[in-house]
């Protein structure tokens, strides 16, 4: 089973939780005081970024049919720049 | 432990009139009242807490579901006095769409005991049938039933009568948990 890394809340104490954990509570090995383990990215956000990839696929194909590889290659360029500000910026 | 979990049975009962959300109180054997519940409405994600007395100013059990969608969700309960983790309750998704089932956990996930429907024919007679058949579900520790927990026949109001055989078995925090679950998550389908 992998582990997430967690910094107690109360005493700052780093330590590893069961990663099945995400968005729950461990008690912390120091305090033995509950602490939240981060969730982590959550499906939505995963629904979101399948989304405009497949669409982003679908329209830079589109786009160089039709407009030539100029086309393609500037709705090609929007689409990565939105995918990298989900990856990166959301 | 704390001498309001000492119990050997409490009596759990959904208050009938509540303008949003649901309220839940736990009775000892005596009809004191041990925990006072609120479920608030429209929260995307569970969270349910459980309070000493009416006046809702004593927090003693904190109901929180991990993830907001999630078919087998997990619950944690964490003990609001001592601010420690009891354990967690998860849901088993597909297993209970026929029959309710409900896995509980220590405070690492580690499986310790496994709550079911009384029968299967029983629970899809409640599912396809009539649901004025009340509910029996059994907590068990391998083949040992550790707590029992009773609904009573009674459409109008939700009772659940819990009988803890083995106190050191199970954490009777976790089991009443378990009673407060079943009331406001499995008592929401119905």
């Amino acid at each position: 089973m992998s582990r997430v890394p967690v910094d107690c809340a109360h005493c700052g104490e780093p330590f590893e939780a069961p990663s099945s954990l995400r968005g729950g509570f461990v008690n912390c090995p120091r305090c033995q005081k509950a602490t939240e383990v981060s969730k982590g990215l959550e499906p939505t956000y995963w629904l979101l970024f399948g989304g405009v990839l497949v669409v982003g696929i679908g329209l830079t194909t589109l786009a160089a049919r039709t407009g030539g590889p100029a086309g393609g290659l500037v709705v090609g360029g929007v689409f990565l720049v939105a995918l990298l500000l989900i990856r990166f910026g959301l | 432990m704390s001498e309001p979990f000492s119990h050997q049975s409490y009596l759990l009962r959904r208050k009938v009139f509540t303008f949003l959300g649901a309220k839940f109180h736990v009775f000892d054997p005596d009809g004191e009242v041990v925990l006072v519940i609120k479920q608030k409405a429209f929260k995307l994600k569970e969270d349910i807490r459980a309070f000493a007395d009416e006046a809702m100013t004593e927090e003693r059990l904190v109901i929180r579901a991990r993830q907001a969608i999630d078919f087998s969700a997990a619950y944690d309960v964490i003990d609001s006095e001592t601010g420690t983790k009891v354990g967690a309750l998860r849901r088993k998704g597909f297993r209970s769409m026929l029959r309710d089932s409900w896995e509980f956990l220590d405070e690492v996930d580690r499986p310790i005991a496994k709550l079911e429907e009384d029968s299967m024919l029983k629970a899809m007679v409640r599912r396809f049938l009539t649901n004025l058949v009340p509910q029996k579900f059994h907590l068990k520790c391998g083949d040992r039933e550790v707590v029992t927990y009773r609904q009573f026949f009674n459409p109008f109001v939700l009772k659940y009568q819990v009988d803890v055989h083995d106190p050191e078995a199970v954490e009777p925090r976790l089991a009443l948990a378990g009673a407060i679950l079943l009331a406001a998550i499995e008592g929401r389908q119905r």
